[in-house]
């Protein structure tokens, strides 16, 4: 994070609208890839996008630290999600949204088809486990900050991150091998 | 170390999340281990292929607009329920107010001093008003004068309670 964010983050703090918005700019993509990464739906990871924002406006002035905000985004975000989740027992229509599934009637593109099959693989893994993914592999957190942020120990966030893979490279082989 | 030591460990590996003397067991194995060198390698493409991924995916253009809009109508929400809760406040002192006059003693009391001040008032209106302006100025500066020796004389018993105190 740099001082720019910092600053901003301070004047968010102090009720500057503008600084505000600039900062959900700025930060809008970390929020909204962390929640498609967990729900793998475009329009629920962008309702989520959206309340992680309200919460991130109502509860600023409590984050003492600023150079702590990405770690703090990062937990609202990954709690919004997860109870999303848990509230929506009625999942949406497809696992695929409408320009996937456009190319699923083009297998010829290689990369295309990898990509479907790696939604197809994480979309079968839990929640949970597409949580640890997400943080490791998009925000590159270590595991203690993982574990501060999911609020679980070190070695939860290791088996957790082992099994995820495991299960995922299973789903892959299924996915090839039929 | 075994295999099946070893495989359970790739994932923490990859993550650099190993003690340093367990990272050189694994890397010994891994040069002439082959399963286990494409269990891993399998580990680091799906790493990539996941970040790609998501780094593929962008916000909706809309989103700041969103969050603004849903912000500023929370802020008309709160700010209208504080209003209805200031408006049913007053309604219930008013109602209460009437209740006490119309029911204890103090307010039938209050009730009829108002009603002879009111009165008191309408009257000196009407005195005033069918009377000529000579006469308001007359009364107007009797007044005055009644309220200026009112104040001198409160003043003059706020000393001398100073003095003998
Ligand atoms: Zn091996």
């Amino acid at each position: 994070m740099n001082e720019a964010d910092l600053d901003l983050i301070r004047k968010a703090k102090r009720g500057h609208l503008d600084a505000f918005t600039r900062l959900v700019h700025n930060y809008q993509n970390f929020v909204y890839r962390t929640a498609y990464g967990i729900l793998r739906q475009p329009t629920d990871a962008e309702d989520v996008s959206q309340e992680v924002f309200l919460k991130v406006h109502q509860s600023l002035k409590q984050l003492r630290d600023e150079r702590t905000f990405p770690t703090w985004l990062a937990r609202i975000t990954v709690r919004t999600a997860i109870d999303w989740k848990q509230r929506s027992s009625n999942q949406r229509a497809g696992p695929l949204d409408e320009t996937r599934l456009a190319t699923l009637h083009d297998p010829r593109d290689a990369a295309v088809h990898a990509r479907l099959e790696l939604h197809e693989a994480l979309m079968r893994l839990t929640p949970l486990q597409r949580t640890v993914l997400v943080l490791r592999e998009l925000h590159g957190l270590g595991y203690e900050e993982m574990a501060e942020v999911l609020g679980i120990p070190v070695g939860t966030v290791r088996s957790r991150l082992h099994n995820a893979r495991a299960q995922l490279r299973a789903h892959l082989d299924e996915e090839r091998g039929g | 170390m075994e295999c099946t030591a070893v495989e359970p460990r790739l994932s923490a590996y990859m993550d650099g999340e190993v003690a340093d003397a367990e990272r050189i067991e694994i890397e010994a194995h891994l040069t002439h281990c082959d399963g286990c060198a494409a269990v891993y390698h399998a580990l680091l493409h799906e790493a990539a292929a996941i970040r790609a991924d998501l780094l593929s995916v962008n916000v909706p253009s809309t989103m700041a607009e969103r969050v603004l809009q849903a912000i500023v109508e929370r802020h008309r929400t709160v700010q209208a329920k504080r209003l209805a809760v200031v408006y049913a406040v007053c309604v219930l002192a008013l109602v209460s107010a009437m209740v006490w006059t119309l029911t204890t003693a103090v307010g039938r009391f209050v009730h009829a001093s108002t009603r002879l001040f009111l009165a008191a008032l309408h009257s000196t209106v009407l005195f005033l008003s069918t009377s000529g302006a000579a006469w308001t100025i007359g009364v107007m500066v009797l007044c005055g004068v009644l309220a200026g020796l009112s104040i001198f004389g409160a003043v003059r018993i706020l000393r001398s309670s100073e003095v003998t105190a």
